[in-house]
């Protein structure tokens, strides 16, 4: 079987070929599910928000500049649909209700918790902003010209941006005794 | 106060990408800072961590419900709307121009069929007049060639006589001025030469009166143009024969020979 490149299924879409929007979902959907996850770290959501993503995808496939990668353009349209879902529901660097019950204490809820869901405590403890790069970077693996894509900015910028996510993220961490504290 | 060439270093390394050199010079740094060493530790520990998250799977439905709420058929549509038989009903998917679609649509259609009539009428005009069994059709014809031309100049009558043919048909065009009531008898043998027509093309003062072998016209004063038609349809010489009289007397004869040779 043969394996299209991202540009040429794309093309495949644009002239109604039903299978190649398929094979893009499969190729990216776990990775776009996660993004967003860990942005709003609820899997309801995260699977609502994925399908508008891909919906989105298929309807501005017209608009697709086939000059940047068709991934960075997907990621795009993923965490804007993640920041726009957080500002809309004034998620604002809030714990969710999953993490936080009001009679226990942080320390016993963590306790309970297993060490990965603290570290996707930590992430939502940090501005959603700060939290995409991380997520881009440290989760799905792009580089600094991707996020630059992505997330529209300079790459200069993102790179200070970056250190300061990580140093958000390792005192959030230290704090919940993830980390070693000063 | 910690280094920021130094903290610079720790996040190089963490993306992976410090070279040798810039190795041993955080080495040094972090040997001689133990704040910027604590940092360090930190840094690494949280990156170690944040990158050991597992990806999560996402729901069998997730590919369901996406597959469900994209409308595929809108995107084949855009697409087979490329082709060159669908432009005129993209064209016509614009609401507003849809008037002006039809109406050129209109003219390009009445323009068609006006030149497939007008067509086919000259196409008649040049139709082979022995199909023609009524009286039109002939008048002005530019088939009809001069055979003979006979002028008259008589106090009585002056004008031009025309002996014409076209294929099979004979006509005799008569342009005459006539001063006083006179009479004109064109003689022929019916059966060689037999009277199809005749056309009166300024009838004020004429009075025709057809005969077996004869035709008679009866002119007023003034100006008379008249034609009569006849059929030649055989190979055969024949004559024609024309007289003009007033008040009984024969005032001017003249007989014209109609054969194949002036076919």
């Amino acid at each position: 079987m043969i394996e299209y490149d991202d540009n040429e299924l794309v093309k495949r879409c644009l002239s109604g070929n039903e299978s190649a929007f398929e094979t893009l979902f499969d190729r990216y959907q776990k990775t776009i599910y996660n993004v967003v996850y860990h942005m709003v770290h609820n899997l309801d959501e995260a699977e609502e928000i994925t399908q508008r993503v891909f919906v989105k995808v298929y309807n501005s496939l017209g608009r697709f500049n086939p000059k940047f990668k068709f991934f960075s353009w997907m990621y795009k349209i993923a965490v804007n649909e993640s920041l726009n879902d957080l500002k809309q529901k004034k998620q604002f660097d809030l714990i969710t209700e999953d993490f936080v019950s009001q009679d226990k204490r942080p320390d016993e809820i963590y306790e309970k918790t297993e060490a990965k869901e603290k570290i996707e405590y930590a992430l939502m403890r940090i501005h959603k902003d700060y939290r995409a790069l991380i997520i881009l970077k440290h989760i799905n693996g792009c580089s600094y010209d991707e996020i630059a894509e992505i997330l529209d900015i300079p790459e200069k910028k993102v790179k200070s941006r970056l250190f300061t996510a990580r140093n958000l993220l390792k005192e959030t961490l230290a704090d919940m005794g993830m980390i070693e504290n000063d | 106060m910690i280094d920021a060439k130094a903290v610079e270093l720790i996040h190089r390394e963490i993306d992976g990408v410090i070279t040798p050199s810039e190795r041993e010079l955080l080495d040094r740094h972090l040997e001689q800072d133990s704040h910027l060493h604590m940092l360090h530790r930190q840094l690494i520990q949280a990156s170690d961590l944040i990158e050991d998250i597992t990806p999560i799977e996402p729901s069998p439905r997730l590919k369901q419900n996406v597959m469900a709420a994209i409308d595929f058929n809108k995107m084949g549509l855009k697409s087979s709307n490329k082709n060159l038989f669908s432009i005129p009903g993209q064209w016509f998917s614009f609401p507003r121009k849809r008037i002006a679609y039809a109406f050129a649509l209109g003219m390009i259609v009445s323009a068609f069929i006006a030149t497939v009539l007008l067509y086919n009428y000259d196409q008649n005009r040049d139709l082979d007049p022995s199909k023609l069994s009524a009286t039109i059709g002939l008048t002005g014809s530019k088939n009809f060639r001069i055979i003979e031309s006979q002028k008259l100049k008589l106090p009585e009558a002056e004008g031009v006589i025309f002996l014409k043919r076209s294929d099979q048909f004979i006509s005799l065009e008569l342009n005459l001025f006539t001063g006083n009531d006179v009479e004109i008898v064109l003689n022929s043998v019916h059966e060689s030469l037999p009277l199809h027509h005749f056309e009166p093309l300024d009838n004020k003062n004429i009075v025709f009166e057809r005969h077996l072998n004869s035709a008679t016209i009866l002119a007023g004063e003034g100006n008379m143009k008249a034609i009569l038609y006849y059929t030649h349809p055989t190979v055969k010489s024949v004559s024609l024969t024309l007289n003009l009289i007033r008040s009984g007397e024969l005032l001017f004869t003249h007989t014209f020979l109609v054969n194949s040779e002036n076919n």
